[in-house]
């Protein structure tokens, strides 16, 4: 089971990534467009099309959960699975960042990680 | 108010939206469609800039309607599933969809229906032409049998045209 999840979701896209994120804390789908921007410093403005999207996909894949409502408004959280989902891209992150610093070097930042 | 016929396929949402934005910049704003998309009726505005996109959703839920309400966009409805969205704008032009992942499922559910609806009409079809051939009289058989294979044109066409734009989004993607 969780070797389909990582070959259907991993490399994720950034999009995925964020939208994930942004569920640590239950949000609904606009809440998450402005999470994101303010995140990102307005690098990523997510689409509402590419939001409901994703959104009905992970809660499909149980990578979400529904957490009650706010204003008529749906509200989502993330899932055990989906946390499980973000720590191994995390790991794949961390792996090409710690290996690009390696080669390119002269750096100190794999120090932090 | 003005009346616009205009005839367009699926696949050529852009040219419609781009369009659509053309005609709000010269102070036409749209009011509704009807037959399905294909006559637009447009009211006089002060010209401003709106960004249109065309949309295709198997199922309009509130969730949707909420999220693109929030988001700041307009709906209109065109039936059978495809609603045109606007949204009006100052600096960068706004998207619906900002990751080709969206569009290339988008495509696929519309693929889905599309197929079931050709199996449908062969289905359909297959059994006029076998209840008229087994009949003494046997008149209708050539103009049932040239429908049919008409239909499965149009069908095979529309599929390979959706197909062909998933292939687009790919290689984008």
């Amino acid at each position: 089971m969780n070797e389909k999840l990582l070959k259907s979701y991993l490399p994720m896209s950034e999009t995925g990534f964020y939208i994930l994120l942004s569920l640590n804390e239950p949000r609904h789908g606009y809440g998450i467009i402005l999470h994101v921007k303010e995140i990102t410093d307005g690098r990523i403005i997510l689409g509402a099309g590419t939001i409901y999207g994703t959104l009905t996909k992970f809660e499909k894949d149980s990578l979400i959960e529904p957490a009650g409502e706010e204003d008529r408004r749906k509200l989502y959280r993330i899932t055990e699975k989906g946390k499980w989902l973000l720590e191994q891209e995390m790991g794949r992150i961390d792996e090409m960042y710690v290996n690009g610093h390696k080669v390119l070097g002269g750096f100190n930042h794999d120090q932090d990680i | 108010m003005i009346k616009i016929f205009k005839f367009w396929w699926a696949w050529e949402h852009e040219m419609i939206e781009n369009w659509l934005e053309e005609m709000e910049l010269n102070g036409h704003r749209l009011v509704e469609t009807k037959i399905k998309g294909l006559l637009f009726y447009f009211e006089r505005c002060n010209p401003v800039k709106a960004r249109y996109c065309i949309d295709y959703q198997s199922k309009l839920t509130p969730d949707y309607v909420t999220l693109l309400k929030d988001d700041g966009w307009d709906l209109y409805q065109i039936g059978m599933g495809w609603y045109i969205l606007r949204k009006q704008y100052e600096d960068e032009r706004p998207e619906l969809y900002t990751d080709f992942e969206s569009l290339i499922a988008r495509n696929k559910a519309l693929l889905a229906i599309l197929l079931v609806a050709t199996i449908m009409e062969c289905v359909s079809f297959g059994n006029m032409i076998w209840d008229t051939y087994n009949d003494s009289n046997k008149a209708m058989l050539p103009v049932l049998c040239i429908m049919g294979s008409a239909i499965l044109a149009f069908f095979s066409f529309v599929i390979t045209n959706v197909v062909m734009q998933i292939t687009k989004f790919r290689k984008k993607h």
